[in-house]
């Protein structure tokens, strides 16, 4: 793919031991390309497990944060893979194909780690398989996304709901098409053999003419992402840190017994110290990751993730602060370079598409 | 096809250096701005700094990073480009005109000769690219 992304003028940058494309025009255009239009992102980087077996949805339940029993066959479930400490493994997808057979997509950064988390915790009867190789992904996220999708597919995919996924043909062959993204917009990821994809690329560029479509880099990938607050693991959660303090509780589900869970109970009696807020400049300035936060005088917390809103036109950021010093309308200093810039604790999240 | 004005010298961190009477007005280059993308603010060292060539003096803030802008010459500020301040995506469009970034009252004017014209500058350019 590397080719087809070179010849639209990709430029690359590295990532977690790819080369992945960067920008092709610019992070701005390509920004909003997907807020107002569709945009591909080449994913094909990421991490993608086959679980199978008699014992694959108790061992799933497990280890995984949060609760299978919110779902069913095609559909799939955001959570966490947590260590005894309730410290993040990763965050990852899961898609159920069946009670017996799983599919999970996680970071490319943590694939080796994960896989071996997994493989250590699994029984007897559930084989992993990691077919990140062998597979690639396609993400076609935008407002155009599902009418562009289903000129490719000759299918409506007007029914496939947020999270719901299948199989659908595309010249013969069966291709996975999940309704997730990470953008916050209406968005497609596809799942298919790297022998096809070239294939798929150029239709989704040949149908996709008429929508508008852009290609688009990690670089609008990181600004779309944090408008709609979706973390980035190692950036806004590491192993450190627990789901609480990221603001990760809505992909816990108590009701069951998972790895992490009995550390989650006791911070929760000991009371959380800092918590994942959001912030925006007020005045000049670009906040970025390891920027302290400062208030009186004091360094308190520190910038997980920061950019430029193309959206919004000012920055944005996250940053681990005290849990008294989150509350909206809160002043912070961030420390950018040798100067301080106001800032202001807002609501999450920045972005939420009209529905 | 990157342009590379053939009346300016360049310096090696991707400024443009253009003498114009008794000052040198600086840039950045076709290159550079394209690196940068999509740029966001500007800081600007204030009118009667003392520069120092190859000591960064500015900053340019794009969506992606923050990058330093380097002195191609030593001496003092004595202008900089305000325009700046709310149109600074001047840099992007027009590098070698709108977007100039200050001017200096050189110090040494023999630093001039030390910076690379148009041809030297491209010639580094397609050796990196390779």
């Amino acid at each position: 793919m590397h080719d087809h992304h070179a010849r639209m003028g990709a430029k690359f940058m590295e990532f977690a031991g790819w080369e992945v494309p960067l920008q092709y025009t610019t992070i701005v255009e390509e920004h909003h390309a997907v807020r107002k239009a569709a945009g591909v992102f080449d994913v094909s980087h990421m991490g993608k497990f086959q679980i199978r077996g008699e014992g694959a949805y108790d061992f799933l339940e497990l280890v995984l944060s949060n609760g299978l029993r919110k779902i069913s066959d095609g559909r799939a479930l955001y959570s966490l893979l947590l260590n005894e400490q309730g410290g993040v493994v990763d965050d990852v997808i899961v898609y159920q194909i069946s009670r017996i057979h799983f599919f999970m997509i996680v970071n490319a950064a943590t694939r080796e780690k994960d896989f071996r988390w997994l493989e250590t915790h699994k029984p007897e009867n559930v084989e992993l398989t990691d077919e990140s190789s062998a597979k690639t992904i396609l993400a076609v996220q935008g407002p155009r996304s599902e009418a562009l999708v289903s000129g490719i597919f000759r299918h409506d995919f007007k029914e496939l709901r947020p999270f719901q996924f299948g199989f659908f043909d595309f010249s013969g062959e069966s291709v996975f098409v999940a309704a997730t993204g990470y953008t916050g917009e209406r968005g497609f990821e596809i799942v298919g053999l790297r022998e096809n994809t070239p294939a798929i690329f150029e239709r989704i560029f040949e149908t996709g003419k008429a929508y508008g479509i852009r290609p688009a880099g990690f670089g609008a990938r990181d600004t779309l992402r944090l408008e709609a607050k979706y973390l980035l693991y190692g950036q806004d959660m590491d192993d450190q840190t627990t789901p609480l303090e990221a603001t990760l509780e809505w992909a816990l589900d108590f009701s069951k017994n998972f790895i992490g869970r009995e550390a989650l109970w006791k911070q929760m009696d000991a009371g959380l110290l800092r918590r994942l807020a959001g912030f925006e400049l007020i005045n000049t300035g670009v906040a970025r990751h390891g920027h302290e936060i400062v208030s009186g005088g004091q360094t308190i917390g520190v910038v997980t993730s920061g950019t430029f809103s193309p959206t919004f036109q000012k920055s944005i950021g996250l940053a681990y602060v005290p849990v008294e010093q989150g509350v909206m309308g809160n002043e912070l200093d961030v420390k950018i370079r040798d100067k301080l810039v106001k800032a202001k604790v807002v609501k999450l999240p920045f972005y939420s598409r009209q529905k | 096809m990157l342009s590379y004005p053939r009346n300016l010298k360049y310096s090696k961190t991707h400024e443009w250096a253009r003498k114009e009477d008794k000052k040198v007005v600086v840039g950045i280059t076709e290159y550079a701005q394209k690196e940068l993308s999509d740029v966001v603010f500007v800081e600007l060292p204030p009118v009667g700094q003392e520069v120092k060539k190859g000591r960064a003096c500015a900053v340019v803030e794009s969506v992606k990073a923050a990058f330093d802008i380097y002195a191609p010459i030593s001496g003092k500020v004595v202008e900089i480009n305000r325009q700046l301040e709310t149109n600074p995506a001047l840099i992007n469009t027009s590098p070698y005109r709108e977007g100039w970034f200050f001017a200096i009252e050189p110090s040494n004017l023999a630093e001039l000769s030390e910076l690379f014209d148009s041809e030297k500058y491209e010639g580094l350019l397609h050796e990196s690219a390779n």
